[in-house]
């Protein structure tokens, strides 16, 4: 879960990859919270991730709620994985994490 | 993926059976030791625990009756666990005998446990203060499937809000509503409202919550089986069709049950015998059997190699002769179980017998941790019980007599074991009357085992004991009248290539040793030469050897030699063998250890040690007197292994026959 | 997928095993906690752990708190094998940090029902 300073545009990025899970939960949002730390922009990129569990989709949907209430942009980039759709439309949140 | 191993019910039944077996003889154990010592909770505990696994375990490998029996026990020690009830002496005794039952039940089809003794014992169970047991709990298996059409096809709204602790044991609300909505047609609403900033948030505590409407077959029961196992941790609501709130006392009962539980008990311990692996007995005596043939060709090649004087052949069948010694001695240390087993198995009875007989005793046990071959050990059982029973039938006054002769009232029954060289002693002794030379003698003559008028010995007396058919009990008692005396002690002690000795002293008490190989498969001995023939001499049995020139054995008064200022008999095994031809110059004297003492058996020549492999005697051989087996040796001739206390004991008759028949050929 | 079985009764484990092997799961076994606890120090991590209740050296409850205190553990799917009248345990096990039980006798169905519950993946 690195978190990767591009410094042709100014962002941080971070790439998620494999199965997240509860396991990895407080890492992700010491991730997060150190990438909305710098103030700039965030890019989370969710293609390599293959599947992922409540508490990943509650960091990733919390980070991204408060960084643009303190006005710094956070994306979530697909595209997504099957097996990631299925899971967020069995948990009832299939349209909320990715905007299309 | 592995394929499907092959484990049918019936291999399951068979391991549950010798598990079974086990958890039953280690129950005998810890019951009577709380029997005797009042039990400490580790004690107990081990008892609940085993009573749990049988229940436990007889219900899954279809011991279904065995199971029902055993839950009322594992009741009434849970309460003995709790201190509601005491582990009185009728609970312990009804507990011993139910463990018959349950032995019964394993057996077969289980027909042979009596449904009268079963229920008998379960009504004296249920009299005991404050036992009261409980019926069976109401099941509840977590048993998901889709195969709840129970009913018309109706709609339902369930919220289901997880509580701080849901995730910390494990659960996955993921799973928890996948498995909901295969019950029927649903969509699912998350709500993300609870949701705190990212800096406060538990990134390990589930905040969504969820509504799910879904149109199913399924119950409401069915419904909130989806959420068994988070009952505790959760809100649940389950709403039909219409707001109406569904009553939620069935699980708020249970909620209630829960939190009454007890928490934080321990196991205790016990010795670690889980890092072993359990291998039939036949398997390992195949392998112990491969061993002894491999060392037999070794013999033979070292002998060859020999013959041959090349160095390199003579290298490679050094290094064999080193490996299979090796392997010899690692094959056999599989075999090797302590004797405890056995030991313990005698407490019970001792226990019964206490009882039956009334005279208190007290069984002490030492040396239970001493190792032996597992097919001596198999064996050894029936002779022990038989001394132990003698020693509280014939050794052991009644209280009144013992108190009369200022004894503790309780008798003490003491069986021992230890190694003694390359052969294992036990010993049964008790400190009861003594053996009653008069008595036995008298006896002897009754039954036409001796004359009035011989001369003998207290160990030609005790000798007696052991002829067939001897009984010095006065009357017929359950214990005695089962029509087995020493004589069949003696026989399969003897088989063992063991040997049997008594002492007693009138008054003070009886003791029974039994000498006996550490293993049967294979023996070390003296390869001696007699004539033309070779024999093994068992190196247990054997203390030194000495050598004798022709002309001072001819000289020596009848067969005596002296060794180390002390007159030995021996037996020319010569003479025995009916070996003809000329006897060397000096001859040698290996000198034994018997019962009746020391003695000598007068060979023409020891050619060195071996390490032989026992095979039993064929038909030519089996009326020799004095021999055990025969064995192979490396240059493929074969050896007849001899069995010296037999040996001895032929010799003897053979003297005390020519002697009835002709006294003046005594010396 | 690896289950980790801790029973002391050698029938159970070889049950179970078998069950569980044949429906595709990787199975390692131990005869009470402390074993159980042995090979998950030494860096066992099975998707799923079932453990009997009572057992000599370490007993179920103790292995669960102690499993649930491991780093790589905390969250890892425990059932607990219990019979009909350990309603007790169940709950106990629960307290402990136990995901579920099961209760003996079981078929292998159920079994593997009831694993589906709280395995992701199985």
């Amino acid at each position: 879960m690195a978190i990767l300073l591009n410094p042709e545009d100014d962002t941080c990025q971070i790439a998620l990859e494999g199965a997240l899970d509860i396991g990895a939960a407080a890492e992700l949002k010491a991730a997060l919270m150190e990438a909305l730390g710098r103030g700039r922009p965030v890019r989370v990129s969710l293609e390599a991730l293959t599947d992922l569990d409540i508490t990943t989709f509650q960091l990733l949907w919390t980070a991204r709620r408060d960084a643009e209430a303190a006005g710094v942009p956070l994306t979530l980039v697909g595209p997504l994985q099957d097996s990631v759709r299925q899971t967020l439309a069995d948990l009832g949140l299939c349209e909320v994490l990715i905007r299309e | 993926m592995t394929s499907p191993p092959p484990v049918t019910p019936e291999m399951l039944q068979q391991s549950f059976r010798e598990e079974a077996k086990e958890i039953l003889s280690e129950l005998e154990c810890a019951l009577l030791e709380l029997h005797k010592c009042g039990g400490s909770p580790e004690l107990v505990s081990g008892i609940f625990r085993g009573l749990h696994t049988l229940k436990g375990s007889g219900s899954m490998f279809g011991f279904d009756r065995l199971a029902a029996f055993t839950h009322d026990l594992e009741s009434a020690f849970d309460k003995v666990r709790n201190g509601v009830l005491p582990a009185s002496p009728e609970l312990i005794d009804g507990t011993l005998s139910a463990l018959d039952q349950i032995a019964a039940m394993l057996d077969g089809d289980g027909s042979s446990a009596d449904a009268s003794v079963c229920s008998g014992i379960l009504a004296n169970l249920q009299q005991l203060p404050s036992a009261g047991l409980a019926p069976a709990g109401e099941k509840k298996q977590a048993s998901a499937g889709p195969d709840r059409s129970d009913g018309p096809v109706r709609s339902w709204r369930i919220r289901f809000t997880p509580g701080a602790e849901l995730m910390r044991c494990g659960a996955n609300p993921l799973l928890l509503l996948r498995e909901l909505c295969a019950l029927g047609t649903a969509r699912t609403g998350a709500r993300l409202d609870a949701l705190p900033s990212l800096r406060e948030i538990d990134p390990e505590r589930c905040y969504v919550f969820w509504e799910v409407g879904i149109e199913t077959a399924a119950g409401a029961e069915a419904i909130r089986d989806v959420f068994l196992f988070v009952e505790d941790v959760c809100d649940l609501t389950i709403e039909r069709d219409a707001p109406a709130s569904v009553p939620r006392g069935a699980a708020a009962q249970g909620l209630m049950d829960q939190r009454a539980a007890r928490v934080g008990r321990r196991a205790t311990d016990r010795p670690d015998s889980t890092s072993t692996l359990r291998i039939p007995a036949a398997r390992l005596d195949q392998l112990v059997g491969l061993v002894g043939e491999l060392v037999t060709v070794q013999a033979r090649l070292s002998e060859l190699s020999s013959r041959r004087g090349d160095p390199e052949i003579a290298q490679t069948a050094e290094e064999i002769e080193r490996l299979s010694s090796a392997l010899r001695e690692s094959s056999m240390n599989l075999r090797m179980m302590p004797i405890r087993g056995t030991f313990e198995r005698f407490r019970r009875l001792v226990h019964d017998l206490t009882k039956d007989l009334d005279k208190p005793v007290d069984l002490v046990v030492e040396g239970a941790d001493t190792e032996l071959d597992k097919a001596v050990i198999d064996q050894l059982g029936d002779p022990l019980m038989h001394l132990i029973r003698n020693s509280m039938d014939h050794g052991i006054e009644s209280a009144e007599a013992r108190a009369a002769q200022g004894k503790p009232a309780a008798g003490t029954i003491r069986l021992a074991a230890r190694h003694a060289g390359a052969t294992m002693l036990i010993e049964v002794s008790d400190d009861g009357a003594g053996i009653d030379c008069k008595a036995v003698r008298e006896k002897a003559v009754e039954r036409g085992l001796t004359t009035a008028d011989a001369e003998l010995t207290e160990r030609e007396i005790f000798a007696l004991l052991f002829e067939p058919g001897f009984s010095t009990a006065r009357t017929v008692t359950d214990l005695s009248g089962r029509g087995v005396g020493l004589d069949v002690v003696r026989r399969t002690v003897e088989s063992l290539r063991g040997t049997i000795e008594i002492r007693s002293e009138r008054g003070r008490g009886t003791t029974i040793a039994l000498r006996l190989p550490l293993t049967l498969a294979i023996l070390d001995g003296l390869l001696v030469e007699v004539g033309e023939g070779r024999y093994v001499l068992p190196l247990g049995v054997t203390l030194e050897c000495v050598e004798l020139e022709r002309a001072q054995a001819e000289r020596a008064a009848g067969h005596m030699a002296e060794v180390r200022g002390e007159m030995v008999p021996y037996i020319r095994l010569r003479d025995h063998f009916g070996v003809a031809g000329v006897r060397p110059k000096r001859e040698q004297i290996m000198v034994i250890e018997c019962d009746l003492g020391r003695c000598g058996l007068m060979v023409d020549r020891v050619l060195g040690n071996c390490q032989t492999v026992i095979r039993s005697l064929g038909k030519l051989y089996r009326d020799v007197q004095g021999v055990s087996g025969a064995t192979v040796l490396g240059d493929g001739t074969v050896a007849l292994i001899l069995d010296p206390p037999r040996l001895v004991q032929e010799a003897m008759r053979a003297t005390t026959r020519s002697r009835r028949a002709d006294p003046a050929a005594a010396p | 997928m690896k289950v980790l079985v801790v029973d002391d009764s050698l029938t159970m484990v070889l049950s179970l095993k078998t069950t569980l092997t044949m429906h595709g799961f990787e199975v390692e076994t131990a005869g009470h906690g402390g074993e159980a606890l042995d090979k998950l120090r030494a860096g066992l991590r099975p998707a799923l752990i079932l453990t009997d209740v009572n057992m000599p050296v370490m007993g179920g409850m103790e292995l669960i708190r102690s499993v649930r205190s491991m780093p790589g553990l905390k969250f890892v799917p425990i059932l607990t094998l219990t019979t009909e009248s350990d309603a007790g345990k169940r709950s106990e096990g629960k307290i402990a940090g136990a995901t579920g039980w099961l209760v003996k006798p079981i078929s292998g169905n159920d079994l593997v029902a009831v694993l589906r519950k709280v395995l992701p993946g199985a």
